[in-house]
């Protein structure tokens, strides 16, 4: 009931809006129609104020109020319409035009938006009805001139952006000549923002002609709701009513419209969704601490589920993963997009995205609990994860371009990391420990002081990998470390972590898509397939003697450098869709060793040898 | 037999702001992409172009395509040259030559069905009438096995996964039956499962077409299973060129060396040893003094900083430009 | 990166020759083109011969097209705007006469809007999608849909007319103390409604703006990452979300002097404010075209340097830039 509510109070301002500017284009329209007074007859009595026979009184020559409401509705709408459409279809043209063939002509027409948005509009239009005459004509085309270069700067972006698209390259590669790759293609595929900017559009066109007639400067002969309110002001004292209507309808009709805009905007733009997603409820519950056993393992996972709330849907990007891993030890999780494995790696330090919660699991920390049925543990208050995240744990993301502050120099945010959790310590020890963390990881000193940005992919992956290592954790979750760089510094980076872990006798889970990548780093592999860990074993058996139809399909679907050559083996279908109601067994569909019992009965966790599990109904049957 | 395509000396170089001393002095600081690069493809032949990112493989990709021009060299196809056509002859070109990209989720226009954007190039071309056209799609969309083709057809990009969308722009390339065709990295970015499929629906269509393919990736192992024949980038040239068996078995250049060293081992046993590289590639601005690679190789020796590498010819239809070829051949360690 | 910073800070202040001259051009060519003599546009309907004559003669009427304009440029650039034909006095000295009022209104309103818009964008920015956000969300939207003239002239009838607590009208009272903290009270009052006006329209703006950025940057991934360390949610907002946050706020700020200037007009005309927007109204009225287009000039080069100002506040702020 709630989220019915909830879904429509964020429609509401849209169907309001609609609404408004239904009622508007109604007025205009009908208005001849109506069974209104005329708008400029003075037969009625003067100054009446709003009654049943004038509903929203006279003003001071006699004229009805709402009659010249009605019929202001349609000078506006006029004016609204015109100069957006105007302004837009020159915006279009000309910002397509600049940003599609660049170089002289796009310097000279984006310099010629750049400087005609300075210029402030409302004072260019007053300029030029000054000087040429008040008619409503001469407004539109002024309130066009002056606002086109709005639209034109955001077509050029758009087809900037959409220029450099595959689709678009396609269409040129294939021979498709200039038009009909801007009209077929680059065009309709960047008209979004326009649409939602002509709404504006429209709402600054209405004000600027409510303004206008307000100094006096609207066409004399047309009924204008400014113009209203200019000879309301001077009878404020005695006739409110004649200033209070018109602005009101200012308002409604403007707001309107940017509400549009802002509906539409959403509507044309799915990032936006990402931003008004609401954040998920984190239960917490409350456990005495106990005082952990000495050789508890490391990270103990337990039944660990997660949601993904995304408006009305939800998805299980982790359901159901269970594993230990004890000191020292080293484990890769492996598998393809949308199997949950970097859900997995943000779950076990519980840095989730704010619409993930966790529906069921327990985590234990170097023996501390940390999660129970899916709830945070704390103590009087305190989060018992709190203490150990980035001092006993820690985590290295991919893509570190994004993953550092991009305003602040990199050894002033390790500075800061170091310093959160050493209250102790001053700035001078936080900058020797950042020395020593760059020495041993390999990166220059002088660094330090530079942005994200002057760094290479390389290093500043090492940046990130040093600020995940400043307080010595014992266990360090790494996410995709290497995924964006390139093949050599890929190695080269994958190496110096095997490096540390060996130095620093770090527990270690890697995750990655890479098979081979964290078969040579990690001691156990747990391939995961739709949010469930399929099969879970010592490196060499998972290689050799993989029992899950999923690890050898995608053994053999890897093509290889050494050895014979052989063709890789296709694996019929895609990754499965979180999204769609799933088969018993996850796999069913393409597994080519399916059975009806797959489809319809969940299967077992097979114990197939010592520290080797696998989720399918043949595991101890299925031969390599 | 005749090469179906030629390049020689083939260059391409992007100007760079310089400072304004150097601008001053008449210095015009550029990016060389592509450096002066020889490449061969004879009919029905895939020879893959294999190198890092600012390797300049992509970029060649492009000017094969005409999508950029050349600053200097030639592109023979089947004799002529292509890079100085009129408008007519390029579009002809175009029709014989197509390309495949790298990013599969881009690859169609949105707003279109597949069968359109498979029908597109036929309808710039302007080949036979409607109906044609789009039997013609309909069959091409069948070959690249989106079957059932009546479901597949008037489908929107967003409800097509990654792999349907590649094997969709595979359609749409071939479509007009070039004769050759540049892939730019089809496969990597897609999901490791769904690789193999695509790899080996483009092994079978080259088969079956007859079609020579320019297979661009950085991926060593996928180059292996594609081609017969590989070249290898480096910063914009190529240091080495031969059988595709010969280089992973047993190259002559310490750079493809230690590509091939990198490349994960998918199997239990022995561990290999792990690449110790410096720094990373940074793009050339300037005349290289000697060997481009020498700053990072391993092997580098003075006379490889000083003097640049010829190419050395190991065997008839191998080569590498490295000056101490013959050694890193035989096995010398590179890494 | 430096040298980037500097070719950027210099290349923009390059930028602004090219706009005045522009913005002069246009103002040139608009003469030109409007219907009726261009001397009797400058001089009034009902000036005397000899100062029409003077007029031909200063702005060259009699001689060819691109002498005249490079006259006229050569006019303004020396600071000669012409003379307002009401007063007889130079237009460039009655503009300057006018400015403090209208800084005086235009900056509080621009300071308390970009304060409280941002304040409040940033506090509804912790829950994005909640009913609070959407609904504040929503009455910012309202809020720069209002007219301000209107907005103005209902807080008169409210405060002045009705309730009768604030003066409706100019800067001071007429009989009021000429001097020391009785003026500043009494200026001090007659700025509240007027900067209640101003300071309503545009708040809705930085709301809005200060709230997508703020959501945006905090769903960026490093965010994820300082969260990770441990900050706090309030630590991250303040220290880290915020300032990435400020960005599109500077940048806009810059854009929209344009539009608080124009509310400045609309308002000064409401509440009789002395300020440059009742000079411009007054000019309007009278026809004095020459304050009309000195006014429009002087207009468009402060919205120039504050957009100058603006982009050089962000390159402080923002290290990337100087790179592209």
């Amino acid at each position: 009931m709630l989220g019915l509510v909830r879904v429509l109070s964020g429609r509401i301002a849209l169907v309001l809006s609609m609404i408004i500017v239904g009622l508007a284009v109604f007025a205009a329209i009908a208005a001849p129609w109506l069974p209104i007074a005329d708008p400029n007859a003075m037969d009625a009595m003067p100054y009446t104020p709003p009654g049943a026979e004038h509903w929203l009184g006279t003003d001071n020559y006699g004229r009805d109020v709402l009659s010249r409401i009605v019929w202001g509705a349609r000078l506006a709408l006029l004016v609204a319409l015109i100069s957006s459409a105007i302004a837009s279809f020159l915006g279009i043209v000309l910002g397509s035009i600049s940003g599609y063939f660049g170089g002289l002509i796009d310097t000279v027409l984006s310099r010629t938006f750049d400087v005609f948005l300075l210029i402030p509009s409302f004072f260019l239009v007053l300029l030029i009805v000054a000087l040429f005459g008040s008619r409503i004509e001469f407004t539109m085309v002024a309130i066009a001139l002056t606002t086109w270069p709005r639209s034109a700067r955001i077509m050029r972006a758009q087809v900037l952006s959409l220029k450099s698209r595959v689709y678009v390259q396609a269409a040129k590669a294939a021979g498709a000549s200039h038009a009909r790759t801007l009209i077929r293609h680059i065009i309709p595929n960047g008209l979004a923002p326009i649409i939602t900017d002509a709404t504006i559009l429209m709402g600054l066109a209405v004000l600027t002609e409510a303004g206008l007639s307000f100094l006096g400067l609207g066409d004399q002969n047309a009924v204008s709701w400014g113009r209203m309110i200019f000879d309301g002001q001077r009878e404020l004292r005695l006739a409110p009513w004649m200033s209070i209507f018109p602005g009101v309808s200012l308002l409604l009709l403007v707001a309107a419209f940017n509400l549009l805009g802002d509906g539409l905007n959403e509507a044309l733009n799915p990032q936006l969704r990402r931003l008004t997603t609401r954040a998920a409820q984190k239960p917490t519950c409350e456990l005495v601490p106990t005082v952990p056993e000495p050789d508890a393992p490391i990270l103990r996972v337990s039944n660990l589920r997660m949601a993904y709330d995304l408006g009305s849907n939800s998805i299980a990007p982790v359901d159901g993963v269970s594993f230990t891993l004890q000191r020292g030890d080293s484990l890769g999780v492996v598998g393809e997009s949308g199997c949950g494995k970097s859900s997995l790696g943000a779950a076990i330090l519980q840095v989730m995205a704010p619409n993930a919660r966790m529906t069921d699991g327990d985590i234990d920390l170097a023996g501390a609990p940390i999660l129970r049925d899916g709830c945070r543990v704390v103590h009087n208050g305190r989060d018992s994860l709190a203490s150990l995240r980035w001092t006993k744990a820690a985590i290295i993301f991919q893509s570190a371009m994004n993953a550092l502050n991009p305003v602040m120099k990199v050894g002033d945010q390790l500075i800061e990391a170091f310093l959160l959790h050493r209250t102790d310590a001053n700035r001078d020890a936080a900058m020797q420990r950042v020395v020593a963390v760059f020495d041993l990881i390999g990166v220059p000193r002088a660094r330090m002081g530079s942005y994200p940005h002057e760094l290479s992919g390389g290093m500043r992956q090492r940046v990130m990998i040093a600020l995940s290592l400043l307080h010595e954790p014992e266990l360090l979750v790494a996410d995709e470390p290497t995924t964006a760089l390139d093949v050599l510094v890929q190695d080269q980076i994958l190496g110096e972590i095997d490096a540390l872990k060996k130095q620093m006798g770090l527990s270690l889970i890697l995750i990655s898509h890479d098979m081979g990548a964290v078969a040579e780093t990690c001691r156990r592999v747990a391939v995961m397939y739709a949010g469930e860990i399929i099969e879970i074993a010592p490196t060499e058996t998972i290689f050799g003697y993989a029992r899950h139809p999923y690890t050898q399909a995608l053994l053999a679907a890897l093509p290889t450098v050494s050895g014979e050559k052989r063709l890789p083996k296709t694996l019929p279908g895609e990754p499965v869709n979180m999204a769609e109601p799933m088969t018993a067994c996850r796999f069913a569909p393409r597994c080519e060793k399916a059975a009806d019992i797959c489809r319809t009965t969940r299967p077992p966790r097979v114990d197939v040898a010592p520290e080797h599990e696998a989720l399918c109904h043949f595991a101890g049957l299925v031969r390599t | 037999m005749t090469l179906l395509l030629e390049t020689r000396g083939l260059e391409k170089r992007y100007p760079l702001r310089s400072g304004m001393m150097a601008a001053l002095r008449g210095e015009r600081r550029s990016l060389r992409a592509v450096d002066g690069i020889n490449l061969t493809l004879s009919p029905g032949e895939i020879v893959a172009l294999v190198g890092e990112s600012g390797s300049g493989k992509t970029t060649t990709g492009k000017l094969l395509t005409l999508q950029e021009t050349p600053t200097s060299g030639e592109i023979l196809f089947e004799g002529r040259d292509v890079t100085t056509l009129g408008h007519v002859e390029r579009k002809a070109y175009l029709r014989r030559v197509q390309m495949i990209f790298q990013n599969p989720y881009e690859a169609l226009d949105p707003r279109h069905r597949v069968i359109q954007s498979v029908m597109e190039p036929l309808e710039i071309h302007n080949t036979g009438t409607a109906a044609e056209r789009r039997a013609n799609a309909e069959r091409m969309l069948e070959a690249v096995e989106l079957r059932p083709v009546a479901r597949f057809m008037d489908r929107y990009p967003a409800d097509l996964s990654g792999g349907q969308l590649q094997r969709v722009a595979i359609a749409r390339a071939l479509v007009l039956n070039p004769h050759l065709v540049i892939a730019d990295e089809p496969v990597s970015m897609l999901d490791v499962s769904v690789r193999a499929g695509v790899m080996n629906l483009m092994l079978r269509l080259s088969r079956d077409l007859g079609l020579a393919s320019l297979y661009i990736t950085h991926d060593l192992a996928v180059a292996r299973t594609m081609s017969t024949r590989m070249a290898v980038m480096y910063l914009g040239m190529v240091v080495e060129e031969g059988p595709t068996e010969a280089l992973v078995a047993r190259a002559a250049h310490p750079y493809t060396r230690l590509l091939v060293a990198s490349v994960p081992e998918h199997r239990a046993g022995p561990r290999r040893t792990r690449i110790k590289l410096a720094g990373e590639a940074s793009a050339l601005t300037s005349a290289p003094q000697g060997c481009r690679f020498a700053p990072r190789c391993p092997l580098a020796t003075d006379i490889c900083r000083t003097q640049i590498p010829m190419k050395l010819q190991i065997s008839a239809d191998h080569w590498s430009a490295c000056h101490h070829a013959l050694q890193v051949v035989s096995g010398h360690q590179v890494v | 990166m430096h040298v980037g910073l500097l070719r950027f800070v210099l290349l923009r202040l390059l930028q602004l020759v090219p706009v005045t001259i522009i913005v002069i051009v246009i103002n040139f060519l608009l003469l030109h083109l409007a219907p009726g003599d261009i001397s009797t546009t400058l001089a009034g309907d009902n000036a005397d011969p000899a100062y029409l004559a003077m007029i031909r003669e200063s702005y060259g009427l009699d001689r060819p097209f691109h002498e005249q304009l490079w006259r006229y440029l050569v006019q303004i650039g020396s600071g000669d705007m012409g003379v307002s034909f009401r007063s007889r006095e130079p237009v460039f000295d009655e503009i300057m006469l006018r400015v403090p009022a209208t800084l005086l209104l235009v900056g509080t309103s621009l300071v308390l809007s970009v304060v409280v818009g941002t304040s409040i964008g940033t506090w509804i920015a912790r829950r994005p999608g909640s009913t609070l956000d959407s609904g504040i969300s929503a009455l910012a939207v309202g809020l720069f849909s209002i007219p301000v003239f209107w907005l103005g002239l209902m807080l008169v009838l409210l405060f002045a007319v009705r309730l009768q607590i604030l003066p409706a009208m100019g800067m001071t009272s007429v009989d009021g103390p000429r001097e020391g903290i009785g003026r500043v009270m009494d200026v001090a009052t007659h700025m509240v409604l007027p900067v209640l006006a101003l300071m309503t329209v545009s708040l809705g703006q930085y709301v809005r703006l200060a709230r997508s950025a703020v959501a945006e940057v905090m769903g960026e991934s490093y965010i994820t990452t300082v969260r990770a360390i441990g900050f706090s949610e309030r630590t991250i907002m303040m220290h880290y979300a915020l300032r990435n946050a400020l960005l599109p706020v500077v940048t806009v700020l810059g854009l929209q002097l344009g539009l608080v200037l124009t509310g400045a007009v609309l308002t000064e005309t409401v509440f009789s404010w002395p300020g440059l927007g009742r000079l411009i109204y007054d000019a309007i009225l009278a026809r004095d075209t020459p304050v009309i287009m000195g006014s429009f000039i002087i207009m468009s080069a402060t919205v120039a340097i504050a957009s100058l100002v603006t982009d050089l506040l962000y390159a402080v702020i923002d290290p990337r830039v100087g790179l592209k």
